[in-house]
């Protein structure tokens, strides 16, 4: 399945666009300003990632959007400090209940829902996509941002939702 | 046969493993925070003591000795810390009929007390930092030991441990208002603000030698190791041997230790410190009548299992080795692993262990007590485990200490790996140019916040979170229920359907 994301990258300050884009979700192809890179990537067993570059790097390691919304990668065993955001995920608001997270996900910008990855019922770990939406020419993955149920799904893959549309009710995962 | 720890973590499971080595069982206590950590687990029996606080848990007395009366455990070995160096802790699994695995009360008595132990000691032809022998009650008292010692002095607390009532004075105009703070904390962490003064021995290494001794009174000195990388008198890293003692001060080190030992009858396994001066002489510190954290790079480089001879000891077999059956090859340097963040003044970190891969490969051993999804809580010590890497030589421990710093994950909490990344490609510490006020020094000096990500890291990190699966799992409803449900039914309907399933 095809992928295209637009991230915003700050460092030393400044913030700049970082897209990505692929047909196959395997070989993928960032670019960032001049800079392009494309990565030969596979899911490693232990469910993170390894890349081959094309100068033959290859880079093994994780990154995970962490319930604050900050990403976490990690290159190996080392941490690396990255600031990545997605815009979509900061337009795909939350109506905040009184323990932070969102209760309910909604589109804060217009655009057409391409894909509805979870039903009623289904318990969701954090980071687990639960629908993609396209805007801005852009397909973006709307995340949980915490491990929760979804109690519904107001909209329907192929639907133009306006901004302020709901499209996704979150309650707590049930205690194990 | 049954022994149990009164302990939790790293140290229980090492002690466990002793046991498991010599075929006896083992009883684990846990408090209510620790009902599924590895200790407990790890364990073929398990009783709990109470809440979380360590006063209600795994420092009290009473409820660890019910708990060896209800499982049957004869033996109770305390490990580090909590009641390691409690001489009524000893006193009391002596009086219920245990045994204590580790030495005889008297002997964690007269070492408890700062001046009583150097007492011994000089008696024993031990030396000891030049000092005061008497309590002073005020500065006046300590004015001549100063003037006649040369300042700079540091005035200790008589009750005291762990830095407090410690003051370091640099000259006679100081040492009024130095006593005055220094008895005033003395007295409100020891209820006692008596303060004796030694000669402050600027920038000197700590050397300790390990004692292992049994209960038929043999006591051999096996090696001896530096443990001068501290930050405020803790000890962070720790190596054997040391890189700066040479045969003829190993056995002059080696004599005073064994003196020390021989003064207070030790019959089990300990340490005997050292501070080591610029000048080569060196000094009695103190004697830890317990097994140290520090132990296995010992255990690495003289081939000796002192955990198993600590329990053998108790059960009154006598050493398995005597000193000339002893060899050291090598060197091995440990690292302890804490839930702190070195970049942000070493603030706790607790939180869950989301992901934890240990390294392997030749020289690492790992004596961990945590393991993935476990909860590091503010409840206790925050050492997660150490890592231990051994080579033929200082140089080749320290490549091998690079690489396994480079396998080593560990995500959810913050730990001090980075700081260990950093120091093993330090100069200083790479030559063994160091001191114990050295690493504080460093830390003053250096910033470990690692280098912005690049273009290539920066895609790295898009294409995680853009992989087929998302960065996390979405589990089914539907599948998961219906796969229950149906079985749930399955079973009710058929009182064979178990049986079927078990035949298979």
């Amino acid at each position: 399945m095809s992928v295209r994301r637009r991230f915003v990258w700050r460092r030393s300050g400044n913030a700049e666009p970082l897209t990505l884009e692929s047909s196959d979700r395997l070989r993928m192809t960032i670019r960032a300003g001049q800079r392009e890179v494309v990565a030969d990537c596979a899911r490693t067993a232990d469910g993170g990632m390894s890349a081959i570059l094309p100068s033959g790097r290859q880079l093994a390691g994780r990154a995970v959007v962490r319930p604050d919304g900050r990403v976490e990668a990690w290159i190996g065993a080392r941490r690396v400090p990255i600031e990545l955001s997605d815009p979509l995920r900061e337009l795909a608001g939350d109506a905040a209940n009184p323990a932070g997270h969102a209760t309910e996900i909604r589109a804060r910008i217009p655009g057409r829902v391409v894909e509805v990855r979870v039903a009623a019922g289904d318990e969701v770990e954090a980071g687990a996509t639960l629908l993609v939406l396209e805007a801005m020419k852009m397909q973006n993955e709307i995340r949980a941002d915490r491990g929760a149920r979804i109690s519904s799904v107001e909209c329907v893959a192929g639907q133009t939702v306006e901004t302020g549309a709901i499209l996704v009710r979150l309650e707590p995962a049930p205690e194990p | 046969m049954k022994l149990l720890v009164a302990n939790r973590g790293e140290i229980a499971l090492r002690i466990f493993r002793a046991c498991r080595d010599m075929g006896i069982e083992t009883v684990a206590v846990y408090s209510d925070a620790d009902r599924p950590a590895l200790h407990v687990t790890a364990a073929d029996h398990a009783v709990r003591l109470g809440p979380a606080p360590a006063t209600e848990s795994y420092l009290s007395i009473p409820r660890i000795l019910e708990a060896a009366r209800k499982t049957g455990a004869s033996l109770v070995h305390p490990g580090y810390g909590f009641l390691a160096e409690s001489a009524d802790f000893a006193r009391a699994c002596e009086e219920a009929g245990l045994t204590f695995v580790g030495p005889s009360h008297s002997a964690i008595e007269a070492m408890g007390s700062k001046t009583t132990s150097r007492e011994i000691m000089r008696s024993a032809g031990v030396p000891i930092v030049p000092g005061t022998t008497a309590a002073a009650r005020e500065a006046g008292e300590l004015l001549e030991f100063g003037r006649s010692a040369g300042f700079p002095i540091l005035l200790k607390a008589s009750a005291g441990g762990g830095g407090k009532g410690m003051r370091s004075v640099g000259g006679e105009e100081d040492l009024a208002a130095s006593f005055t703070r220094a008895s005033a904390e003395a007295q409100a962490a020891f209820g006692d603000g008596s303060i004796y003064a030694e000669k402050l021995l600027e920038r000197p290494r700590h050397i300790e030698v390990q004692i292992a001794a049994d209960r038929r009174g043999n006591r051999v000195a096996v090696g001896e190791r530096e443990c001068s990388i501290q930050r405020r008198h803790q000890k962070v890293v720790e190596e054997c041997p040391s890189p700066v003692v040479d045969p003829e001060m190993r056995s002059r080190l080696f004599s005073a230790a064994i003196a020390a030992a021989d003064a207070v009858s030790y019959d089990s396994c300990g340490t005997v410190e050292f501070l080591l001066a610029p000048d080569g002489s060196f000094y009695f510190l103190e004697m830890n009548t317990r097994l140290q954290v520090e132990h296995p790079v010992t255990e690495e480089v003289w081939g000796v299992d002192l955990a198993r001879e600590m329990i053998r000891a108790a059960l009154g077999e006598p050493l398995s080795f005597t000193a000339d059956d002893l060899a050291a090859r090598g060197h091995a340097i440990e690292y302890r692993i804490y839930a702190e963040d070195p970049a942000r003044g070493f603030a706790p970190s607790p939180g869950a262990v989301s992901r934890l891969r240990l390294p392997e490969g030749p020289g690492v051993r790992n004596d961990v007590g945590v393991e993935t999804g476990s909860v590091v809580t503010i409840d206790y010590d925050p050492m997660l485990g150490k890592l231990v890497v051994s080579g033929a030589d200082r140089a080749q421990a320290i490549e091998r200490t690079s690489r396994a710093l480079d396998e080593y994950e560990i995500a959810g909490v913050e730990t001090t790996l980075p700081l260990f990344r950093a120091l093993v490609q330090d100069p200083d510490f790479r030559a063994a140019r160091f001191h114990t006020q050295w690493l504080d020094e460093w830390l003053s000096a250096h910033t470990l916040d690692p280098p912005e990500a690049t273009f290539e890291e920066a895609a790295f990190a898009a294409a995680c979170l853009s992989a087929e699966g998302g960065a996390a799992t979405v589990r089914r409803a539907e599948a998961g229920s219906r796969w229950s449900e149906a079985a749930r039914r399955e079973s009710l309907r058929s009182p064979l359907a178990h049986s079927r399933r078990e035949r298979r």
